[in-house]
């Protein structure tokens, strides 16, 4: 069994107490992982740069390197940043949650531990982390293939008047991602004097009818130059029939 | 102490059993003797713990003692030893704000309750699977 279906998952235990490594290894080797083990920080440090694990289970309570420290560690390592990793704490204050969560735990469980959801759990949060390494990893392809094809995106959402822009429609802007709001008075605004009035009956066939296509427009950059866009845009409907986005 | 099982069986309230029947179910049975090694395992680390908890308390070091006592309490939770992990969470909680004395269990009260678990528990660790 394994969690992606093609290899199979490694957790790394880290427990100072050789009872807690054992029971938690047996809980989670009936679910189908392969478990390392560390007795404490330093050694857990060592152990997730030779096993490179799927996911750290990591006591909070441990002798010299506690499991705070240890987190933070291991966040700064190569591969550390992603890996969720589970603090495993018998301290029920809000304080001690609060510190994990500050030094980058993805969750935490309390001790006593109920075994049976213990391997649910973990599960769960292995695939929650990989499904957030799948869309980052479809993002940044995206984002590739737009830069490749000059093709910039966009999404406005009606009801909230809310603008996305993809990087690559910031770059044929000319403008740098995050350096404005996008809107659509901000595109048209940039849209060339003599094609405005095209373009604005573009963006109303849209609200009305739900699309256009192929209109080709002069966008003007802030440094001056010119880019010649095709304008596309698909309008999705709410139940009654009107666009909203 | 007394040999006799009767007089040292502790009482329900003390023990319980289901944290045994949690870490059975983990082992399809008892196939792989992992309650037996569990039970073992405490049975050989709780009285090193009881004696780090008399040492620090007498030394006067919060830390070591809130440490033993976070261990045993851990471990004696899994077990199902309810009311020893409970007597650890009052000691743990105390030293954590540097108090070592006051309306506390002793080192005494903690091994007491110990020793009365301790036949039930090797009953379980020998217990065939």
């Amino acid at each position: 069994m394994s969690a992606s279906g093609t290899r199979v998952s490694i957790a790394l235990i880290v427990d100072d107490d050789p009872m807690m490594r054992l029971l938690i290894r047996q809980t989670l080797e009936r679910v189908g992982f392969v478990c390392e083990e560390a007795a404490n920080g330093n050694q857990a440090l060592e152990r997730f740069a030779s096993a490179q694990p799927d996911i750290v289970l990591l006591d909070v309570m441990m002798p010299e390197l506690d499991g705070y420290e240890t987190c933070a560690r291991l966040r700064a390592m190569p591969g550390g940043a992603t890996v969720p990793v589970v603090m495993l704490t018998g301290l029920d204050d809000d304080e001690s949650i609060d510190r994990a969560y500050q030094v980058g735990a993805t969750d935490f469980i309390s001790k006593p531990i109920t075994w049976g959801v213990l391997g649910y759990r973990v599960r769960y949060l292995l695939r929650a982390s990989h499904a957030l390494r799948d869309v980052a990893k479809h993002q940044a392809s995206l984002e590739t293939a737009q830069r490749i094809a000059h093709l910039g995106s966009w999404e406005w959402n009606l009801r909230r008047n809310e603008v996305y822009w993809s990087p690559e429609t910031f770059r044929i802007l000319g403008l740098a991602p995050d350096a404005v709001t996008p809107s659509v008075d901000r595109f048209l605004g940039q849209v060339h004097a003599e094609d405005r009035a095209a373009a604005e009956q573009a963006v109303s066939d849209l609200v009305r009818t739900g699309g256009f296509s192929g209109r080709v427009v002069r966008m003007v950059r802030p440094d001056g130059s010119v880019r010649y866009v095709q304008l596309q845009g698909l309008g999705a409907f709410d139940a009654r029939g009107t666009v909203n986005q | 102490m007394s040999q006799s099982s009767r007089s040292t069986e502790p009482s329900a309230a003390a023990f319980d059993r289901a944290a045994l029947d949690a870490i059975r179910a983990l082992d399809e049975g008892g196939a792989a003797g992992l309650l037996q090694q569990v039970v073992q395992l405490y049975l050989e680390s709780a009285p090193r713990l009881i004696a780090e908890l008399r040492r620090a308390g007498a030394d006067g070091d919060a830390t070591a003692v809130r440490n033993a006592a976070h261990s045993l309490k851990s471990s004696s939770a899994n077990v199902g030893a309810v009311r020893l992990a409970e007597m650890c969470k009052a000691i743990e909680h105390a030293a954590r704000a540097g108090v070592l004395r006051g309306d506390l269990p002793s080192v005494e009260d903690i091994e007491r309750e110990f020793e009365a678990l301790r036949p039930a528990l090797e009953r379980e660790a020998g217990r065939a699977a």
